[in-house]
């Protein structure tokens, strides 16, 4: 079934074409990502797969619908790490359950339990700044998850972190999409971190941004539990599959 | 170990210069050209300032229950206050340098806080404080809000910049005379005038610190859920605070500058009233300690009232030093 789709998408900002003939459809329970070189107006495709923007022409739909505004089901993770500094770490994961009107005993409970499951138990009375930046973006994950948005989409999740904590949320990230099924969306510029994650993989062409090819990663779901997977001639071969044509794009743009 | 009790022997010659101004001021005879005065009311002073002092760098330096910085702080402001009254005591009221009548040794000055009691030390503090406090509470309650609309909207956010760098520049009190004429009478005009100069710099800082918000904040509380009230409550006014505060602290402090200029033109209570009068009638060692106790209110309100209602709202940020 298909969960979100755009057909035809244009978007123009200040005279400039941004997004041209952008058609995607993504079923329910994918994850998908989308990869391009800089400025190929990933961000802004997310933007209006959130409902924040509009396209100048074509339409999104959800579940067939069209939509208009922030639609509710859909969650999104900006790229920079966005907690709301002046809430502690606990009034910031039930902030959205609260004003979604849930009594504020059962979100503070609901919290806890999603604080747990990243280990963060210790840190629900402190303030964001005292979190490193991976405890801020599984904060952030949490903020979004507790809500059990049907379509989660991610901006440069893991961006500006280092390497082995990128590698433990990815996983725990990977976890939680097994578990819950929403649909992600994963914008990221790392090409193995996309092909790590996802099922499919859009490469996207910068000037006007489109969507240039996409790939199929054909890897077991559970990839947590396949040891070394990075290093498997399977995934290495996505990867170099990717990067070729990323190149490609590249000189084109 | 070592450097550490070099710092205790710096706190301790900070805490210590008060007792050695209460001993000269007890020991060394009062110069031939000034009467004596009684000493009990500055050496009381100091000797409650010194036992604060005491127990605030006991407390933080030997118990570690302070930042360092801040102790560090207070004690050098500390010994700064301390030099300028020793050096006070010694060449005014001990060697007699200086006009007797225009330059009052602090002796005589601080005994005006016990003499004048009633007049000073109260009256004339309470009629000032609940003046300047209603036209601060005033001009909080109106440009905070009127801020937070114009920060808001984009066109009223454009109508009311342009306007507000004219108007906020007119000195305030050039509105007093008139203030005058049309309030029934001076008390209004004078909370009038301090609610005008406080209202500019709280209204100015507040829209721009509600203009500059990122708008990826308040779009990832509406995609959570939140509606335009919870949005105002929890993230608009939290992340212009900052900014409104240091726009209250300016307004505060425009305050007491306006309430002070205002009571000398006219009041009939109130500090800057006090200092008129005895200015006028020639009474030096009166001005003096009014204009000492101005400045004390100034640091009290802005030590003990502000600075803690800041730190209390703006917690949530990474505390610097």
């Amino acid at each position: 079934m298909t969960m979100i789709e755009l057909s035809d998408i244009q978007k123009i900002m200040n005279g400039k074409i941004i997004l041209d003939n952008i058609n995607i459809k993504v079923n329910q329970g994918e994850f998908i990502s989308i990869v391009g070189p800089q400025a190929c107006g990933k961000t802004s495709m997310l933007r209006i797969m959130s409902g924040l923007d509009k396209g100048t022409r074509g339409t999104a739909k959800i579940q067939g619908k069209e939509f208009k505004g922030h639609h509710p089901k859909v969650g999104l993770i900006f790229q920079e790490t966005l907690l709301f500094p002046w809430l502690k770490i606990i009034e910031n994961i039930t902030f959205g359950p609260i004003s979604r009107g849930m009594d504020k005993d059962k979100a503070i409970k609901e919290a806890n339990h999603w604080l747990s499951l990243f280990g963060l138990e210790k840190f629900g009375n402190k303030w964001p700044y005292e979190l490193s930046g991976g405890m801020q973006r599984r904060v952030t994950i949490a903020m979004n998850m507790i809500n059990n948005p049907e379509i989660l989409l991610c901006d440069e999740l893991l961006g500006g972190l280092d390497l082995i904590t990128r590698h433990s949320i990815a996983d725990e990230f990977l976890k939680l999409w097994f578990d819950k099924r929403p649909t992600i969306i994963y914008i990221t510029h790392l090409l193995e971190e996309a092909v790590y994650l996802s099922q499919k993989v859009y490469l996207m062409s910068a000037k006007p941004g489109k969507i240039h090819k996409k790939f199929e990663i054909k890897l077991p779901e559970k990839r947590w539990e396949v040891q070394n997977i990075r290093f498997s001639p399977e995934f290495a071969k996505y990867v170099n599959d990717l990067r070729d044509e990323f190149l490609e794009v590249m000189e084109i743009g | 170990m070592s450097s550490k009790t070099n710092i205790g022997l710096r706190y301790l010659i900070s805490v210590a210069v008060f007792p050695l101004i209460i001993i000269l001021n007890l020991m060394l005879p009062d110069a031939a050209n000034r009467p004596d005065q009684p000493k009990n009311v500055l050496n009381s002073l100091l000797i409650v300032y010194f036992g604060i002092l005491s127990i605030y760098v006991l407390y933080g330096h030997i118990l570690n229950k302070q930042p360092e910085v801040r102790v560090q702080m207070v004690s050098d402001i500390s010994l700064i206050f301390g030099t300028f009254i020793l050096i006070w005591v010694i060449t005014v009221g001990k060697l007699g340098f200086l006009n007797t009548h225009s330059f009052p040794d602090p002796n005589t000055v601080f005994k005006v806080y016990m003499t004048d009691f009633d007049f000073l030390t109260y009256e004339s503090s309470k009629a000032s404080i609940i003046r300047a406090f209603i036209g601060y509470f005033l001009a909080l309650a109106t440009a905070i809000p009127l801020g937070i609309l114009a920060g808001r909207n984009l066109r009223a956010f454009s109508v009311s910049y342009p306007f507000s760098k004219v108007t906020a520049h007119i000195p305030p009190i050039v509105y007093l005379p008139y203030a005058v004429a049309i309030f029934p009478s001076i008390n209004h005009a004078i909370i009038f005038i301090i609610f005008i100069g406080a209202f500019w710099p709280i209204l100015i800082n507040t829209m721009f610190g509600v203009y500059n918000i990122d708008p990826k904040i308040i779009e990832f509380a509406k995609i959570l859920g939140a509606n335009d009230k919870r949005i105002l409550a929890k993230v608009v006014v939290p992340a212009a605070m900052p900014y409104i505060l240091a726009g209250s602290l300016i307004g505060l402090v425009v305050s007491f500058v306006l309430l002070t200029a205002g009571e000398m033109v006219g009041a009939n209570a109130g500090l800057g009233f006090y200092l008129m009068y005895y200015f006028d009638v020639g009474y030096f060692d009166k001005v003096v300690a009014g204009i000492l106790l101005i400045s004390f209110w100034v640091f009290f309100w802005i030590t003990f009232g502000f600075d803690l209602v800041q730190s209390r709202l703006l917690r949530w940020q990474r505390k610097i030093g």
